[in-house]
């Protein structure tokens, strides 16, 4: 693919996932610092939730990886004590929501 | 006191105006699981064991600590309750180490009857499971057996703040959550460690602990306040 154009969609694509990826991480990794630790959803559910992107961020995400953090953002968006693990659930669904394919292409360009 | 109606699982039952959902279920014979819930002592809904759901609500809510209303509709075993509690033993889980076989309370230990009672296998369907997703690293805090009478094994701990509850009920004040997030960790208020603190060694706070997170030094005192009558 030696071609400019092409060239340029993959850095830009790259870029983009990098980005994603990265804002996502910071989101949870603050909601996971600043959470109580009172309740089980805000106190564990972060903690797992920041484990598993990190996961993906490092390259050892599988497909798997995208439901379970489905399930864990609705279930600390239905579930938390208070506001925080609700923004928290809520902030996460909308993020998968809305850059599906961007963690499909972090996980998938690992793949083997 | 004026009684008020509302409906749990298709029951209409009558509750106190100033009585929340699960003292008003229990009334009725309706079981609701519970972890950090202590009749009278404490009920400050952090364990999300006993979440219920209400017509009307986005969000799931803790039958511990929501009043009754009149007209209410509560659904105790919906779909969504069940799904969540369950998500909810999960975690607790992912954080607990598989250590029963070995547990001075094991058999008579609180978290494994609610691991029961939410159909769930601590071993074959938690621990052992290929799938299970929610494997991360577990808090990593050291034992404390400072104190004369008690040991406190804090990997085992669930963070139900029972111990905290009973310990502010005896009007001692020693214990309390310290630190936050995933970091927390039941502690001495005025010490880093038990045996230095102003713990009279009353004893209460292992009565109280459902799991075997709080126990004592002597053998025959930890049978003997394992295998007693439950608090709830």
């Amino acid at each position: 693919m030696k071609s400019g154009k092409s060239d340029t969609e993959i850095t830009q694509l790259e870029a983009n996932t990098v980005k994603v990826l990265d804002t996502v991480t910071s989101c949870m990794d603050f909601s996971l610092k600043e959470s109580c630790g009172k309740c089980v959803p805000c106190r564990i559910g972060s903690k797992r939730v920041s484990e598993i992107i990190g996961r993906i961020k490092g390259g050892d995400g599988n497909p798997e990886d995208i439901k379970i953090l489905e399930r864990l953002g609705s279930y600390m968006k239905a579930t938390s004590l208070c506001p925080h693990g609700l923004a928290t659930g809520n902030t996460l669904l909308m993020m998968i929501s809305s850059f599906r394919d961007e963690f499909e292409h972090q996980i998938n360009s690992n793949q083997i | 006191m004026p009684m008020i109606k509302l409906t749990i699982d298709g029951k209409i039952v009558q509750a106190a105006q100033d009585a929340m959902i699960l003292e008003a279920a229990r009334l009725a014979d309706i079981k609701i699981p519970t972890l950090c819930y202590l009749k009278d002592i404490q009920a400050i809904s952090v364990c999300r064991i006993c979440v219920v759901e209400v017509e009307g609500a986005d969000t799931l809510l803790a039958a511990c600590s929501t009043p009754v209303e009149e007209g209410m509709v509560v659904y105790t075993q919906s779909p969504k309750a069940r799904r969540s509690r369950r998500t909810t033993m999960e975690l607790i889980l992912s954080d607990h180490p598989y250590r029963c076989p070995v547990c001075v309370r094991d058999k008579h230990c609180e978290l494994q009857d609610l691991v029961k009672e939410l159909d769930l296998d601590m071993y074959h369907t938690v621990y052992a499971r290929p799938d299970f997703p929610f494997n991360g690293a577990m808090s990593s805090h050291a034992v404390d057996d400072s104190s004369d009478l008690l040991v406190f094994d804090p990997a085992k701990c669930v963070l139900c703040q029972r111990c905290v509850a009973v310990c502010r009920e005896e009007s001692v004040n020693a214990l309390v959550m310290k630190k936050k997030s995933f970091e927390s960790v039941i502690g001495p208020i005025d010490a880093a460690k038990l045996g230095d603190s102003r713990c009279i060694s009353c004893g209460r706070c292992v009565l109280a602990c459902p799991t075997g997170a709080l126990t004592t030094h002597d053998e025959i005192k930890n049978k003997l306040m394992t295998t007693r009558r439950r608090f709830q």
